[in-house]
C-alpha cells in the first residue's frame, strides 16, 4: 500500500513521546512503516532520506506534526490511523496543582533559586532557550543536539564569561552532585572526577570505578562537538578548572574520541598546569602527547576507569586485558570456536553507544585489522549501506540513520533485534558482539527484549549447520534500576559470553572469531 | 566570582524544558524540578524567530530596556 | 522601549471606570455614524466576503431601517454602494456575533469616568431567532422596534435616575459568582437587573410596559454581555494609541477573518482567516453546520476576562467542554503571555489572583501560546441561531504581521 501521510497543524508533543507512538504503532500488525515526528528542517531531511517525504510536509512547520504510515492493507491503515490519535489525545488526569509553566520565565517565577536547567528542545530551537537561561544566570544541561557548530560556539564563549556551565549541546548524560541527568548509572559518590564528550563513555567509565569500590565527585558532559577545532574544548577546559577547585575531587579523568592536534594540544596544557593527577582516554590518540604533558595516557575506557583508582588507591596502575584468568578465557574462546563451522569468521558489532562502538574499532583494528562501519576508523573503510554488514563490522546504531522516528537503540531494540537475526542468516557471521546499556533512561529490561532475538538467531544457525557466537558488555550497577547482576543472569543464561567491560568483550569477540589466533597480539598490545 | 559556585556541591534546584521522562528521572532522586510544557515559539516561524532574537539582543545594550524580567505586580 | 509604553498601558487598563450613563440612538451618538452607515462586528469586511450569519443581518438591519422592504431590495442598495459598511470598532463601538448597529437602533453609552472616553454597544436581543445570528424576519424586525420604542426610552429613564451604573465593579462580583462574562453571564445580569430594578419601578412607567421589560430582563441569561463588551471596549480604548505600546487592544472577528488591533499600531488591523471554535454542538447539529468565529465580544478576552476568567466559571466546560482542571489551566496558560495581573478582577479558586491583564504581541510570539477565546458557535446559515459553544485560538498570523509591523518604526 501506498504511504498515507497526515500533517496535524499546531500540535506539538515532544521528541521521546512521539517516538514512544510511533514504536507503539510500528508494532502493530500490518504495519510496515511508521514516523511520527515534528515537521523540523532536520527531521524533514530525515524523512526524505527514508523517502517518506511528501509536499504537504515540505510545507509543513516545526510547530505541525506529521504522522507518515505504511501499512499492508486499508484496514490496518485506517486502525493505525486511530492508534495514533488516540496515543497522541490520550488524557491523564490533571490535577489541579499540576497546571505546567510553558516558558522558562514562568518556571522561575515557581522556582527562583533554580541552579540548573535541562533542555531537551528541537536543535533548531535550542540556542534561543539556551541563551535565555545563560543570561538569567542558570547552569545549562543541553541534551538537544542539531545545533549548529556557530551556535555552540557562542553558547560556551558567553558561558565562559558568565561563569556559568554549559553542558552540550549534544549531551546525553552528566553526575552532578551525584545526582544523575539524562542518561547514567547510579554510582558511588567519591573522590574521581571526569570531563567526558562522551555520553556511553562516561557512563563506562563511571561504573567501572563504582565497581572498583570507588566512586565519582562529579562527571561533566561536555557535548560530542566540544572538542571540534571551532569549539577548541571550551567545557572540556572549564570543566578541568573545575574539578581542580573541587574539593572532593581527587583524580580528573578526561574522555573523548582523539581531537585535532590543536585541539589537544590546548586541552593538555590546561590539565599539565593542574595539581590534580589527569588521565587521559582520548580513544586512541596520540598517547605520548599525553605523557609529554605529565598527564598519563589510558588506551580503554575500562584502563582510564582502572588506572584513576589505583592512582587514587596510591597502587600502581596495571593494564588489564581480561579479568579472569588466562586459562578460563581461553576455556571459554576453545568453546566457543569450536561450534563454529569453516565459513563463519567475521565479528558484527551492533552498538547503542557511539564511543563504545568506536573503541571497539580501535580495540579490533591490531588484532584483525580495519574494521567496517558506519562511523569506521578509515573512510575507505565505510560500509555502502548501513543496513548491511561487510566482511567485520562494527554498527553504531544510535547514529542518525537509524533514529529518525525511532527511539535510540538504548531504549528501543527493535533495529538491534531484527539485525541479530539478519547477521546469523549470513554464514560468514562468527561473533555478534553487543553493549547493553543501563541505568536512567534506558530500557527497562534490555535482557528481555534481546534474549528472544538472540535465542532466535542461534536457534537458526543451528538449523543450518552453523553456531552464533554472542559476546556482549553491560554497562551498569547493581543499583541501576534494571540491576546489572540480574541482567547478566539472564544474558549467560541465554548463552550470551557476558564480559566486565566493552573493552573485554571486543577483545575475547577477537579471539572468537580467529580461534584464538590473536592471542599473542593481545597480549602485546599495550 | 563564578556561577558555577551555586552549582557544584550545592543542592540542584531543576528547571526542565522538553523530555518529560527526565522530569521523572529527576524526583525518583529527590531533586525539586520543574517541568516546562515547552512548545515551539511563534509557531516555529524561523523568520519571526529571528526578529524576536534581535530585539532580545538590544535588551542587553544598557541604552534600551526591552523584556526586562517581570515586575514586582505580578 | 516597549516596557515602558507597556506599562503606562497597563495603568490604564487597570483604573479606567466603565459607568453606563445613557441610551441613545446610534446615529445620534456614534460618531461618524450616518443614515446610511451599517457598522459590523470584526475588521473590515466586503458585503461579497461577508458569511451568512451576517449578510442575514445586515438584510434585516436595512429592512428594520425601512431603506429596504426585502432582502433583494437591500442586494440592490448595496450594490449601487449605497451603504457604508465600517467596523463597530472604528467607532468606538461592539457588538455580538454579527455585530450589526444601524442609526435607528439604540444603544448603551458608557463612559470611562477616569479618562473620560466613551463606547457604544447594541442592546442584547435575547435568545433564538435574532438579528445577530442573521435572522431577517418580520417577527425579528418587530422586535427590534420595540426595543427601539419601548425598552430603550424606559431603560434610559431608570439608567438616568439611577445616576450612572458602574459595570466594573459588577464584572468584579460576578467572577466571584462563577461568570466569566463572556459566555457565561447569568451572575452579572442578575446583578445589574437587581440594581436597575427599583430605578425602572420608580420611573412610574405603565404597568404593562414595566412588565414587558421586566420580564424581557429576566428571561435573557446573556443579557449583561453586550455590557460587559462595552465596558471592556472602553476600558481597553483608554490603553489604545500609545506609541511603542505592543499590547493588543483589540481581538474581533466577522465570520470571514479574525482581526487584531495593537495600542502602538494605531488604526491598523493585522488579519488571518478567522477559525472555527472547537467545542460542543446541541443535538442536532454538527461542526459543518458551524460559521467560522464570528463577533466583537472577545473583547473580553482582551480585557483579560471570559476566557482568560476560565477559572473563575468552571461550570462553563459544560457548554464548551473539557473538565474544570482545564479552565484552571487556561487561565494560568494566559498568564504566560499577559504583561500583569489585574487587582480588581480576581479569582478565589487561584487565591484571589488577579485575571491576566494586558496581552503582548511579543509575549505570545515568543510562547507559542495564543490568547484563548471562549465562544458560541453559529450556524452558517443565516437566521438559524447558536449551535453550539466552544474554544478558538488566535491565529498566530495575525501576531506575526504585528510584530513586522512593530519592528518596522
Amino acid at each position: 500500500m501506498a504511504v498515507k501521510v497526515i500533517v496535524r497543524k499546531d500540535t506539538y508533543r515532544d521528541s521521546v513521546t512521539l517516538m514512544k507512538i510511533s514504536n507503539k504503532v510500528a508494532e502493530l500488525k500490518g504495519v510496515l512503516q511508521a514516523a511520527v515526528v515534528m515537521a523540523t528542517p532536520t527531521n524533514k531531511k530525515l524523512l526524505k532520506d527514508v523517502k517518506l517525504l511528501t509536499d504537504e510536509i515540505e510545507r509543513a512547520g516545526p510547530n505541525d506534526l506529521v504522522i507518515a504510515l505504511d501499512a499492508e492493507n486499508e484496514e490496518t491503515m485506517n486502525n493505525a490511523i486511530s492508534e495514533v490519535e488516540r496515543l497522541l489525545f490520550a488524557r491523564e488526569a490533571v490535577e489541579v496543582e499540576e497546571v505546567l509553566p510553558k516558558t522558562l520565565d514562568s518556571a522561575l517565577r515557581i522556582m527562583p533559586d533554580a541552579n540548573l536547567v535541562m533542555i531537551s528542545v528541537p536543535g533548531e530551537f535550542a540556542k534561543r532557550e539556551a541563551l535565555r537561561a545563560l543570561r538569567k544566570e542558570l547552569n545549562v544541561f543541553l541534551f538537544s543536539s542539531n545545533v549548529p557548530i556557530e551556535e555552540e560556539l557562542e553558547l560556551k564563549k558567553f558561558a565562559k564569561e558568565k561563569g556559568l556551565l554549559m553542558m552540550g549541546p549534544d549531551c546525553g548524560t552528566a553526575i552532578i552532585n551525584n545526582i544523575v541527568l539524562g542518561f547514567g548509572n547510579i554510582v558511588n559518590p567519591g573522590p574521581i572526577g571526569l570531563v567526558s564528550a562522551s555520553g556511553t563513555g562516561l557512563q563506562q567509565v563511571s561504573t567501572l570505578i563504582h565497581r572498583e569500590g570507588l566512586g565519582i565527585s562529579q562527571a561533566i558532559g561536555t557535548g560530542g562537538n566540544d572538542l571540534s577545532e571551532k569549539v577548541g574544548g571550551i567545557t572540556m577546559i572549564e570543566g578541568i578548572k573545575l574539578l581542580e577547585e573541587e574539593e572532593k575531587t581527587q583524580a580528573i579523568v578526561l574522555i573523548s574520541k582523539p581531537p585535532s592536534p590543536q585541539v589537544s594540544e590546548k586541552v593538555l596544557k590546561v590539565a599539565s598546569h593542574g595539581k590534580k593527577q589527569i588521565v587521559v582516554n582520548f580513544l586512541g590518540g596520540e598517547l605520548d602527547e599525553i605523557r609529554k604533558r605529565g598527564c598519563i595516557a589510558a588506551t580503554t575506557l575500562e584502563d582510564a576507569a582502572k588506572t584513576v583508582c589505583a592512582l587514587v588507591q596510591r597502587k600502581k596502575p596495571e593494564k588489564t586485558i581480561f579479568t579472569n584468568p588466562k586459562r578460563e578465557i581461553m576455556s571459554i574462546v576453545n568453546a566457543e570456536s569450536s561450534k563454529l563451522s569453516k565459513m563463519q569468521k567475521y565479528v558484527r558489532g551492533l552498538f547503542s553507544g557511539g564511543t563504545l562502538c568506536y573503541e571497539a574499532l580501535v580495540v579490533l583494528a591490531p588484532l584483525i585489522g580495519d574494521v567496517y562501519s558506519n562511523v569506521p576508523l578509515k573512510p575507505e573503510y565505510k560500509v555502502d549501506d548501513v543496513n548491511v554488514s561487510k566482511k567485520h563490522t562494527c554498527i553504531d546504531m544510535g547514529s542518525e540513520e537509524f533514529t529518525v522516528g525511532r527511539p535510540h537503540p538504548m531504549i528501543d531494540f527493535t533495529l538491534r533485534k531484527r539485525r541479530i537475526v539478519q547477521e546469523v542468516k549470513d554464514p560468514q557471521t562468527a561473533v555478534v558482539l553487543l553493549d547493553v546499556v543501563l541505568g536512567y533512561g534506558a530500557h527497562q529490561n534490555p535482557a528481555a527484549e534481546l534474549v528472544p532475538s538472540i535465542a532466535e538467531a542461534k536457534t537458526l544457525a543451528e538449523q543450518n549447520g552453523r553456531f552464533l557466537s554472542v559476546v556482549a558488555s553491560i554497562v551498569g550497577t547493581p543499583e541501576d534500576p534494571q540491576d546489572l547482576r540480574k541482567q547478566e543472569r539472564k544474558f549467560k543464561e541465554a548463552g550470551v559470553i557476558v564480559m566486565p567491560s566493552s573493552a573485554q568483550a571486543t577483545r575475547i569477540a577477537a579471539l572468537i572469531a580467529t580461534r584464538g589466533a590473536v592471542e599473542e597480539k593481545i597480549i602485546r598490545v599495550r | 566570582m563564578s556561577k558555577r559556585e551555586n552549582l557544584l556541591n550545592k543542592k540542584l534546584k531543576v528547571i526542565n524544558l522538553g523530555i518529560e521522562t527526565f522530569t521523572e528521572d529527576l524526583k525518583k532522586q529527590g531533586v525539586e524540578v520543574v517541568h516546562v510544557d515547552w512548545r515551539p515559539p511563534a509557531g516555529g516561524d524561523v523568520e519571526i524567530l529571528k526578529l524576536l532574537d534581535k530585539l532580545e539582543e538590544g535588551a542587553d545594550s544598557p541604552s534600551r530596556n526591552c523584556l526586562k524580567k517581570p515586575t514586582s505586580k505580578q | 522601549m516597549f516596557e515602558e509604553a507597556n506599562q503606562q498601558a497597563i495603568e490604564k487598563i487597570q483604573s479606567a471606570q466603565p459607568v453606563l450613563v445613557d441610551i441613545k440612538p446610534a446615529g445620534k451618538v456614534i460618531p461618524r455614524m450616518k443614515k446610511n452607515t451599517i457598522l459590523q462586528a470584526g475588521p473590515p469586511i466586503e458585503w461579497k466576503r461577508m458569511c451568512g450569519p451576517l449578510r442575514g443581518a445586515v438584510y434585516g438591519a436595512l429592512m428594520y431601517e425601512e431603506l429596504a422592504e426585502s432582502p433583494e431590495e437591500a442586494e440592490e442598495l448595496i450594490k449601487n454602494g449605497e451603504i457604508l459598511f465600517a467596523p463597530c470598532h472604528e467607532h468606538d463601538s461592539v457588538g455580538p456575533m454579527a455585530g450589526v448597529i444601524s442609526a435607528s437602533m439604540p444603544v448603551f453609552v458608557i463612559k470611562n469616568t477616569e479618562h473620560g472616553n466613551l463606547s457604544y454597544g447594541s442592546i442584547n436581543e435575547g435568545l433564538g431567532k435574532v438579528l445577530r445570528f442573521g435572522a431577517y424576519s418580520k417577527e425579528v424586525i418587530q422586535h427590534l422596534k420595540w426595543m427601539e420604542k419601548e425598552l430603550a426610552p424606559s431603560l434610559k429613564l431608570a439608567i438616568k435616575r439611577s445616576g450612572g451604573i458602574n459595570l466594573k465593579t459588577i464584572i468584579s462580583q460576578a467572577l466571584h459568582m462563577g461568570d466569566e462574562c463572556h459566555n457565561r453571564n447569568v451572575a452579572a445580569t442578575s446583578l445589574f437587573e437587581r440594581q436597575i430594578m427599583p430605578h425602572l419601578i420608580e420611573a412610574n412607567l405603565e404597568t404593562n410596559v414595566t412588565s414587558r421589560i421586566a420580564r424581557f430582563l429576566a428571561e435573557n441569561d446573556h443579557f449583561f454581555l453586550n455590557l460587559s463588551m462595552t465596558a471592556c471596549k472602553a476600558m481597553m480604548d483608554a490603553a489604545h494609541g500609545i506609541e511603542n505600546c505592543t499590547l493588543v487592544t483589540a481581538m474581533s472577528r466577522n465570520g470571514t477573518e479574525f482581526g487584531i488591533r495593537v495600542s502602538g499600531l494605531g488604526d491598523r488591523w493585522f488579519t488571518a482567516p478567522a477559525p472555527t471554535a472547537k467545542g460542543l454542538y446541541f443535538p442536532g447539529y454538527g461542526p459543518a453546520d458551524a460559521n467560522p468565529d464570528l463577533g466583537d465580544s472577545s473583547i473580553t478576552e482582551t480585557r483579560g476576562i471570559g476566557g482568560f476568567a476560565m477559572a473563575a466559571a468552571p461550570a462553563i466546560v459544560k457548554f464548551v467542554g473539557g473538565t474544570p482542571a482545564d479552565a484552571v489551566g487556561y487561565t494560568k496558560e494566559m498568564m504566560n503571555i499577559t504583561v500583569s495581573k489585574d487587582y480588581s478582577f480576581t479569582i478565589p479558586s487561584l487565591n484571589f489572583e488577579g485575571t491576566p491583564m494586558g496581552i503582548d504581541v511579543i509575549r505570545v510570539l515568543d510562547t507559542g501560546i495564543l490568547p484563548i477565546i471562549n465562544t458560541g458557535i453559529a450556524h452558517k446559515k443565516p437566521g438559524i441561531g447558536q449551535i453550539g459553544a466552544g474554544i478558538v485560538r488566535a491565529p498566530m498570523e495575525c501576531f506575526k504581521n504585528a510584530l513586522k509591523a512593530l519592528l518596522k518604526k
